[in-house]
């Protein structure tokens, strides 16, 4: 824990003084700004025991120099750098003017930090004012907003427009696509039975395919995981805090007021020094409600608020896209807003940062669910992310197939971040489609054994719109890494590639087709009807009846496997009933699909914080902060 | 050797076994009261009997091929004392592809009795051959035909190249002149009598008449049921008449008329006195063993073997090829049951050959197993029949293929003993489902009836169900209900009641389209024909008959053009099956109601539309989507 800086005890001892807070509150925002790692400031202004006007106004009196309200007089764009938007942001000090030659420095932290800082940077020939801290990093953005605001949703698509889905269909694949159809017709009219059932055996094919590629991944997966997590949680043992390097969280949020006390306190219980975290709040312009909630809690002492300008596509990639350009960390991470990630994902992620090669640019950590016996949705969802994350991935990352990012957790290595672009605004799955990108530009993806809890979605419509998202994004992914299917088969080798197709395009395209199958067996079953022998020939009719036996049988199997590996057994009955949610998830896939040709930007927003279990926890994070 | 005919191989082994008598006792004594048997007047004229080699069962005539060969012919006549005289007369043509010294010598009773050199080149000729009576021995004149031969002195040509063959037509027999004495009861009739028999059923003929007569035409595949006989006059006797006579008169008598001996069959239970005729019959036809196997239907799943169905399982001499065809009529197993597979033994003798022999097995054309044989011990081979491979008559071939050393200057090519074990038997299983026509014996053979209008339909019914059913069966026939339950052959021109038929004839006109959508038949073709389908359940099966304009000429058809086998629809013509078909596995055919309205029907027909249509909007979605990618070009331009 880190003692108080200069600057904090002087304003302390001056605020005291003056008489703007008695001793005991002194002593208490002390102890608080040593524990939280916050600055003395933030912390006294949090408590509301001194008002910020109060606050701006002591310190300009106490040096002696002007208070500036920037909205009165904004500071000139032309003495701002974006390369130095980090520094700025972290020292709280940006230049205003230049008044024959001096350059006026406006500070919302005076003291010796700020004085070195702006020397560097304008030389001797200074002059200080104070400022706000919110006006200051409003006044950041505000110069940088049209500038990073362009750069969040073009970037990619103009540096490498190829690796872009804002074009969600290139002519050739759309050529190619109306090629099939048109195959498809001729061969349906001048041989029906025929097409029909090369329709089938490709179908066929596909699905003991995929079954055969998730069994394979589940036996990979699960072979290897537990040296490694042993030998990681020794090596954070060994770890200094001095050491460590600063580390940016990105928490993009958007209308979700109610969880603002869980991420605080989620956050706060990270293990590590608070000084070194650059924590961003991602709020978009017109999401005033959060904005106030944040206000209302003091987070933005504490953590920063960055608030992004409205524009097209309005999606989470984008927003982390322009925070990215005010981050000033060598790693970074998101979290979702009601993300409760273990105390020590981050220096878990740092050793295996520093255990492995070079080349591996993101580690991924595990998501479950905090409240997954709430209902059936959450017992089964949970099962489904205990299988993806647990076994799934695992079995990705040691066959070196390329990994689908998930939407959280996934920590990156800065430098790489910003090579690659970042995220693409138009891929509404951003994180899958940067997974693949990683392994296409020969980065690695690793995994690491520490969970981040997040709320299942409890309600089914809620959840159909959350997966439809994903799916689409899926599609999206698959439609631009397979432009240049050799290009991808160089990139990622023959495994990879085959691994990138049953694993993204076969779960998208399973949620699509298993409805068709389901239709014509439930028919069947029904009328007994012989119409679908022709198209069903014995070698075909035995190889669908193993996909739908042995196939489905399996997959019921694997995702009772699922939840041993966390001990959750008593959620293992509940993979009995998994075919309602496969039909949910083919209900999520067509309304992906339709949405890609009518919408293909739109972000089906999940509501969270519908949970009982997270209103519980929103009480009781309230009580912790109340009590904090 | 070619057996087309499956069901005349019965009568080829029947007359090759020795030491039948003329009376089966236990069967006499089932019977009980021999006042039943009523003799023949005494006195009566005398009578020629022909027997050709298409009634031994050479339906194509026999052909002994290459430039050796045997082969026994048994010709069934009474003893020596009721026979006038004997004359065998045999057509034959012989050729070969090479210079060769050929001969046939016919040994009759173990005798050499005349010797012929068979030049080269094409070679047609007659043997005309008076025999003496004195050389019938136990009812039968055996006579040997030995076939042989060589191309040169010359050891190092390989004989098996010459090409020759020597084919005896099968309008060669023997001509026995009887007289009365031979053919004064009814049990010498019956045994003497032809296979090609006519059985005369009136047009008024009671329901007990009819069954009757179809328990007979069952038991003989050359009998007919006719009207009225054909004139006789000549005495020449080379078909057998069975007529009916009123309840009154004796169940089963014998008597003259046009010159020639007939049966007529009368009593209270003429269809049991069919039954039992054709059990007198077999008893001097047939071997034993086939009674024993046919007769016990207690033990469904028992084996049974091939020399009880009467097959060939005697020794060959085999220089290159020799097979052995049994003929497997399902109609001739216990009911309820069907072969699963058949266990094969066969003993071949060593050869100087390299190698050994090979012996196959094939059941309908398919090869079921294929092994090397020990040359020391029996050949054991384990074969399962392929599920769809059983036929109504099934032919299981059995061959050893030899590579003797031959051709090489040391050896001349010579035959070496071979023998299918009269042991080989069938595995019999469940008889599973009735899918097809060929399933329909397994429930037959425990009896069925027959509904129909008239005596007339049952008569044209008769060949259709020959291959389905054994004279061992209990058959009805009634001519008004169907039974409630039980396996049924019902001649109507409406479905029976209850059933669901593949092809209906009230939902307005009915067609068949190939899998191109194009017509094969039209609903008038298809009224014409005569239809026969399965309907009814695996418990209760039922032959739907549904006659067309030809049924009437059915009566006259031969039943091997007509057997029954494959799928569960037929169309027949006036003299074949002109095409059946399966509606649950062949997609090729296509039952279609073009008056009646179904989504299914309709989708097929605007097929084209269809996916033409949907082609058509599909296109236009990529248009749409080809002009967004296009517009976004434009725009980011």
């Amino acid at each position: 824990m880190q003692a108080l800086t200069a600057s904090d005890v002087w304003t302390g001892d001056f605020l005291a003084e003056t008489g703007l807070i008695s001793l005991e509150q002194l002593n208490e925002a002390s102890d608080l700004a040593v524990e939280w790692g916050a600055d003395l400031a933030d912390v006294l202004m949090a408590r509301k025991w001194v008002g910020e006007n109060d606050f701006y106004e002591a310190l300009a009196l106490r040096f002696n120099v002007d208070l500036l309200d920037l909205d009165q007089s904004p500071p000139d764009p032309s003495l701002f750098k974006e390369e130095d938007v980090p520094g700025y942001m972290q020292a709280l000090t940006i230049p205003i003017r230049d008044e024959d030659g001096t350059i006026v420095v406006a500070t919302a932290r005076p003291g010796p930090e700020a004085m070195v800082f702006a020397r560097a940077k304008w030389g001797k020939s200074i002059r200080l004012a104070i400022v706000s801290k919110a006006g200051l990093q409003k006044a950041v953005q505000d110069v940088f907003s049209e500038q990073f605001s362009h750069s969040a949703v073009y970037d990619l698509a103009e540096q490498d427009p190829v690796m872009s889905a804002q074009t969600v269909f290139t002519a050739t694949q759309v050529l190619i696509g109306w090629g099939l159809v048109t195959a498809l017709a001729i061969g349906l009219a001048f041989d029906f039975v025929t097409t029909l059932i090369v329709v089938n055996v490709l179908m066929t094919g596909f699905y003991l395919g995929n079954f055969l590629f998730k069994s394979v991944l589940i036996w990979a997966g699960g072979s290897h995981q537990n040296r490694r997590e042993q030998k990681i949680e020794s090596a954070v043992r060994l770890l200094r805090d001095q050491d460590l390097p600063v580390y940016t969280v990105l928490v993009p949020m958007f209308r979700e007021p109610d969880v603002l006390p869980i991420l605080a306190g989620a956050l706060r219980r990270l293990d590590y020094p608070t000084s070194k975290l650059d924590i961003k709040i991602v709020l978009e312009e017109g999401d005033d409600e959060t904005y106030q909630a944040a206000l209302n809690l003091g987070l933005e002492g504490i953590f920063e608020i960055i608030r992004v300008p409205a524009s097209q596509p309005q999606t989470k990639p984008k927003a982390c896209n322009y925070a990215l350009k005010f981050a000033r960390g060598e790693y970074l991470v998101i979290y979702d807003a009601e993300d409760k990630p273990e105390p020590d994902q981050l220096k878990k992620v740092l050793v295996a940062f520093n255990r492995a090669p070079s080349n591996v640019a993101c580690v991924q950590c595990r998501l479950n669910y905090f409240n997954r016996d709430e209902n059936w949705l959450t017992r089964m969802f949970t099962l489904d992310y205990s299988l993806w994350f647990d076994l799934m991935l695992p079995g990705l990352e040691k066959l070196g197939v390329p990994i689908p990012l998930g939407g959280t957790s996934n920590h990156f290595r800065m430098d790489v971040l910003r090579e690659l672009y970042a995220w693409d605004p138009f891929n509404v799955t951003e994180d899958a489609d940067l997974g693949i990108r990683l392994i296409q530009k020969g980065y690695k993806v690793r995994l690491v054994a520490s969970t981040t809890f997040e709320e299942a979605n409890v309600s089914q419509t809620n959840w159909i719109r959350q997966r439809s998202r994903w799916i689409k994004g899926y599609m999206q992914t698959f439609l631009v890494h397979t432009r240049r299917p050799i290009h991808l088969l160089k990139t990622i080798g023959p495994l990879g590639a085959l691994g990138f197709v049953f694993f993204i395009g076969g779960t998208m395209l399973s949620g699509l087709l298993n409805p068709i199958f389901w239709g014509i067996f439930i028919f069947w079953l029904l009328t007994m009807t012989d119409m679908f022998d022709a198209v069903f020939p014995p070698v075909l009719l035995y190889l669908s009846l193993f996909n739908l036996l042995a196939g489905n049988g399996m997959f019921m199997f694997i995702t009772m496997l699922a939840p041993f590996r966390r001990n959750w057994l008593e959620l293992v009955p509940y993979s009995l009933t998994i075919f309602w949610y496969w039909v949910l998830m083919s209900i999520a896939a067509w309304k992906g699909a339709w949405q890609l040709i009518t919408k293909p930007f739109y972000w089906e927003k999940t509501t969270h914080g519908l949970s009982a279990q997270t209103a519980e926890e929103v009480s009781k994070a309230q009580q912790d902060q109340l009590s904090a | 050797m070619a057996f087309c005919r499956p069901f005349v191989m019965v009568g080829i082994v029947a007359f090759a076994l020795n030491g039948v008598g003329a009376q089966n006792p236990s069967l006499s004594s089932s019977n009980g009261d021999p006042a039943v048997f009523a003799n023949t007047s005494e006195g009566a004229a005398a009578v020629t009997r022909f027997i050709d080699l298409d009634e031994l069962g050479f339906e194509n005539g026999l052909e002994l091929s290459g430039l050796t060969g045997s082969y026994d012919l048994f010709f069934r006549v009474p003893s020596s004392s009721a026979i006038e005289s004997l004359n065998l007369r045999l057509p034959f043509r012989s050729d070969s592809a090479f210079d060769s010294r050929r001969s046939l010598t016919i040994e009759v009773g173990d005798t050499p009795l005349v010797s012929r050199s068979l030049p080269n080149g094409a070679f047609e000729d007659v043997i005309d051959l008076p025999i003496d009576p004195a050389l019938v021995e136990n009812g039968f004149l055996k006579i040997r035909l030995r076939y042989a031969g060589a191309i040169t002195e010359d050891r190092c040509i390989d004989q098996r190249i010459s090409g020759a063959f020597l084919l005896l037509d099968k309008s060669g027999g023997l001509t026995a002149r009887l007289n009365g004495a031979a053919v004064n009861h009814v049990n010498k009739v019956a045994a003497i009598m032809p296979s090609r028999a006519e059985i005369v059923l009136p047009a008024n003929a009671s329901e007990a008449q009819a069954a009757a007569a179809l328990t007979l035409a069952l038991s003989q595949p050359g009998a007919r049921i006719v009207n009225a006989p054909t004139a006789g006059g000549s005495d020449l006797w080379n078909t057998a008449k069975i007529s009916f006579a009123a309840r009154q008169n004796a169940a089963i008598s014998a008597n003259w008329a046009g010159g020639q001996p007939k049966l007529v069959i009368g009593g209270e239970d003429p269809a049991g006195a069919a039954r039992l005729l054709r059990t007198q019959w077999r008893a001097a036809i047939s071997a034993p063993a086939a009674g024993t196997a046919i007769s016990d239907r207690s033990a469904p799943n028992a084996s049974v073997t091939l020399g009880d169905l009467g097959n060939d399982t005697g020794v060959q001499s085999i220089s290159e090829r020799g097979a052995w065809n049994s003929i497997i009529p399902l109609a001739a197993l216990p009911a309820n049951v069907k072969p699963d597979g058949a266990v094969i033994e066969t003993l071949v003798g060593a050869d100087s050959g390299d190698t050994a022999p090979v012996i196959n097995v094939l059941l309908n054309g398919l090869l079921l197993n294929s092994a090397e044989a020990n040359l020391d011990e029996l050949t054991r081979l384990d074969v399962d029949f392929p599920e769809g491979s059983l036929a109504s008559i099934n032919d299981l071939e059995v061959s050893v293929t030899r590579q003797v050393a031959s051709g090489d200057c040391r050896f001349e090519p010579q035959g070496y003993p071979a023998q299918l074990l009269p042991s080989s038997h069938l595995k019999l299983g469940d008889a599973g489902d009735v899918v097809d026509f060929s399933d329909l014996p397994s429930r037959f053979n425990g009896g069925f009836t027959v509904v129909a209008k008239n005596a007339a339909q049952v008569a044209a019914a008769a060949p259709l169900l020959t291959a389905l059913a054994s004279g061992e069966t209990k058959v009805s026939v009634s001519y008004g209900d169907a039974p409630a339950s039980g396996p049924s052959v019902v001649i109507s021109d409406t479905e029976p009641v209850g059933s669901d038929p593949s092809i209906r004839f009230d939902d307005g006109p009915v067609e068949l389209r190939n899998a191109q959508g194009a017509s094969m038949l039209s609903s008038d073709s298809l009224g014409e024909a005569t239809i026969a389908q399965i309907v009814g359940s695996d418990a209760s099966p039922v032959l739907w008959l549904r006659p067309g304009s030809n049924f009437a000429s059915l009566a006259q058809a031969d039943p091997g053009d007509v057997t029954l086998s494959y799928g569960n629809v037929a169309l027949i013509g006036s003299e074949q099956i002109d095409l059946s078909f399966s509606t649950t596995r062949d997609r090729l055919i296509d039952i279609r109601y073009p008056e009646t309205f179904s989504f299914g029907a309709f989708l097929s027909e605007y097929r084209l539309w269809f996916i033409g249509l949907g082609w058509l909007l599909l296109s236009i979605g990529f248009i749409y989507i080809l002009r967004k990618v296009y517009a976004s070009r434009q725009q980011k331009g």
